[in-house]
């Protein structure tokens, strides 16, 4: 290890002592045998102008703001009822330059753009199915597929209104996407509370950096939801709908409401008459004419779905089916996130849009297709294996981190349900220097990028950036927020 | 033809005063090419009125909205059905190879997804179902088709009270015990692991006739028989549904069919009841 570090050209600064360069991943920062990144230079030297001292000052005040202002989230794998914390956010931020985010932008727009298509097609006329591009199997097997939204085409023709892309730099130096979030992607309140910790902290990087803003955010989010309004409506009213204070992203719904001048509700602040929604205010019943909505399909009409949620509007659904409300995201967008599709990705862009996909896809074995299992089970140790069906991280299997007994519980977990699950080879997901409070010092962890893009029917918008996560355990891959990860302020330049 | 009175009365007594509530009911017979409704009335002794609708596979409910308090729900339903007398269904001459075919076909399947995806209630894996389940090379769909109806009628035994509607398959499987949802579901369960399209029904029975599951709402099947089309079946009697089976709804398991579906939005225990009657006139 220190041997390597030699090869790196790293800044004069106690902070990077023994920084160490990882074999076979891509360090966005550093390079071997040859100066770091050209676009971090600055950056680093004013990094490296702080003792270690200051700069743990400089950390611990950052900490303590996000505690002061509430930005927190709650974590359900080690605890039941979930813990509240906040979420680490560490001070060197991630540059992305110009040159590759205009790729990076362009790919989630056209992307997102085909998923909406695919959501489309598959609740109308299954095109794609009828012509065999994506096996009907596939579908017919997918748990998230709704049929309440079978030949309905909500106000505006749009499905994944909101999309969370999530993308990793492989140790090729490409951009791959992960995984597609087309449900409720969440953490978008954590990027706007990040560059305004970073703007406090450290004010002089803004005056002196050409950073693309991502404040426009809340305002893009607004302008998409009246864009999707039904025509009977001037000025509609838009709400965010939380599950309550309880849920992990509670700070999130609350921040988004706020940031926007709407109101945040609950199922009980609303009702519905007759197929329309109204919620109550002290003026008396108000029409709500689109929800953004923050809890799972299976809760939002108690009427329709899971009879014993206490989280949904009663009789949503049919008012919704009527064109008298918008809901976003549409329920049943899930379809398409659904990881056994995601294998089909790059045939879905091509079929809806006719072009190539600009952002790469990693290859995925489908587990329910008899040669890619067998292939699974044989490789399992160089692969990692995911339920199609979760998100958060959770349930996914390592290979070359298990322990022989693991995989074979692994392998009948696969036998016993296939179409549960697929397989990739292992990504190295790049790594970033990151602040090691242990050490006092920056060490190399894995990052990924969690973007955002909104459709509106004649409109895309991608937030300038994203959530870059931050997976603060030693050799940690998986960076998600629920698996105890951080982040870091994320930095398009401009030219 | 076959003409028969329905009567569906429900009386909902609350412990303590309700505000809010939604009630939304399935309980009119449906019009169906063998199956015509008369003189349908529905009332209650709360001022709301119905709000009427279609659900997802053409079932008509009745919505109630109702703004409280009050401490007493009673509604009645009367309505006359008129239906075609049932007739052995006839087939057309389709070999074993072209029935598989049929099912086989992706455009068949892109059309019929709806009831051959599973739903949390009619889901099960391939091992925990018994093995005689599934379809035999030599056996057509009709003759599987029978052959599991029999073989549900006597894998389950008939007892209430020890599932819920919403009782998963393999519970059922480890209870082997049930009542007409369960026989349902898990019939549903079955078909759908062989590709083949089948709905859940609900609906009402002739009481005349000494049918398990008569004296309330009853559940069966319709399964989609390449030879025949949609045919009824109905597990827990082991028979093919006929003219004394009076159809409510259909859909994908019992969540798209419940008789009555309520939320209440102020906390209030309570007790709630049901009956129905279904005579049959003589016919003329």
């Amino acid at each position: 290890m220190i041997m390597e570090a030699s090869v790196l050209k790293l800044p004069e600064s106690e902070l990077f002592t023994d920084y160490y360069f990882k074999e076979n991943t891509f360090d966005e920062v550093f390079k071997k045998n040859s100066p770091a990144n050209a676009y971090y230079n600055r950056l680093l030297s004013l990094i490296s102008s702080y003792s270690t001292n200051e700069f743990k000052i400089l950390n611990e005040s950052t900490k303590k703001s996000f505690i002061s202002r509430g930005v927190t989230f709650a974590t359900y794998s080690d605890n039941p009822k979930g813990n509240e914390r906040i979420f680490p956010f560490d001070l060197f931020p991630r540059i992305i330059p110009q040159s590759e985010w205009r790729v990076l932008e362009k790919g989630l727009k056209q992307r997102n753009r085909a998923i909406n298509l695919f959501i489309d097609d598959l609740y109308h006329d299954s095109k794609i199915l009828r012509d065999k591009i994506v096996p009907v199997d596939l579908i017919l097997s997918c748990s998230n597929y709704n049929r309440y939204m079978k030949d309905f085409k909500p106000t505006g023709g749009v499905y994944n209104h909101i999309s969370g892309t999530d993308i990793i730099k492989h140790n090729d130096g490409k951009y791959y996407v992960l995984e597609d979030n087309v449900r409720c992607p969440s953490g978008v309140s954590y990027v706007l509370a990040n560059r305004d910790a970073m703007k406090k902290t450290i004010p002089s990087v803004f005056s002196n950096f050409n950073i693309s803003p991502v404040s426009d955010y809340p305002e893009a989010l607004q302008e998409m939801m009246h864009s999707v309004k039904s025509d009977k409506v001037d000025n509609p009213n838009c709400v965010v709908l939380t599950p309550g204070a309880y849920n992990s992203a509670y700070y999130e719904h609350s921040f988004l409401a706020q940031s926007m001048g709407i109101e945040l509700v609950e199922g009980r602040d609303m009702f519905t008459d007759n197929d329309f929604v109204y919620m109550h205010t002290v003026y008396g019943a108000k029409r709500v004419d689109v929800i953004y909505r923050r809890i799972d399909d299976d809760f939002i009409d108690p009427l329709v779905f899971r009879p014993d949620s206490a989280l949904g509007v009663p009789g949503l659904m049919s008012a919704y089916r009527k064109g008298n409300v918008t809901i976003l995201n549409a329920p049943g967008t899930g379809i398409a996130d659904d990881k056994a599709v995601y294998a089909y990705m790059p045939e879905i862009i091509k079929y809806y849009l006719d072009e190539e996909p600009i952002l790469n896809n990693v290859p995925t074995y489908r587990c329910d297709v008899k040669q890619e299992m067998d292939y699974v089970l044989e490789h399992i140790a160089e692969l990692v294996v995911k339920p199609v069906d979760q998100s958060g991280g959770y349930g996914i299997f390592i290979g070359n981190q298990a322990t022989q007994a693991q995989i074979e519980e692994q392998k009948n977990i696969i036998k016993a349900h296939p179409r549960g699950y697929i397989a990739q080879p292992t990504m190295s997901l790049s790594v970033h220097s990151t602040f090691i409070e242990d050490e006092n010092k920056f060490e190399p962890r894995h990052i990924d990028l969690r973007t955002y893009t909104l459709l509106s029917p004649d409109k895309e918008f991608v937030l300038k950036g994203g959530l870059s996560r931050v997976a603060l355990k030693k050799g940690n891959l998986i960076v998600n927020s629920s698996q105890g990860g951080g982040s870091k302020d994320t930095w398009v330049m401009e030219e | 033809m076959a003409l028969y009175n329905i009567r569906y009365e429900t009386v909902n007594n609350y412990n303590s005063p309700v505000n809010e509530a939604y009630l939304n009911f399935l309980i009119i017979p449906q019009e169906t090419e063998d199956q015509h409704c008369f003189n349908l009335s529905i009332e209650s002794n709360h001022k709301a009125e119905a709000q009427f609708s279609e659900t997802l596979y053409g079932a008509k409910a009745a919505l109630f909205r109702l703004k409280g308090p009050f401490i007493l729900f009673e509604l009645t339903m009367t309505v006359q059905v008129e239906k075609q007398l049932w007739n052995f269904p006839s087939f057309k001459n389709i070999s074993i190879a072209d029935e598989r075919a049929i099912l086989e076909d992706h455009i068949f399947k892109v059309k019929n997804k709806d009831f051959i995806i599973p739903t949390t209630l009619t889901e099960i894996n391939a091992n925990q179902l018994p093995p005689e389940t599934f379809i035999l090379p030599s056996e057509t769909v009709f003759q599987y088709v029978q052959r599991i109806n029999t073989f549900l009628h006597y894998f389950l035994s008939y007892e209430a009270n020890v599932t819920t509607p919403i009782t998963t398959l393999p519970e059922i499987i480890q209870l082997r015990k049930g009542v007409c949802q369960d026989y349902s579901h898990l019939f549903i369960g079955i078909m759908r692991h062989n590709g083949i399209p089948v709905r859940y029904v609900s609906g009402y029975l002739n009481q005349g006739k000494q049918y398990i599951g008569a004296a309330a709402m009853h559940a069966w099947v319709e399964v989609f028989v390449p030879s025949i089309g949609w045919l009824g079946i109905d597990p827990t009697n082991n028979i093919f549904v006929n003219e004394h089976y009076i159809k409510v709804a259909h859909g994908c398991d019992y969540i798209d069919c419940t008789t009555v579906k309520g939320v209440y939005l102020s906390d209030s225990g309570g007790t709630t009841s049901y009956s129905v009657q279904i005579t049959e006139q003589q016919s003329q």
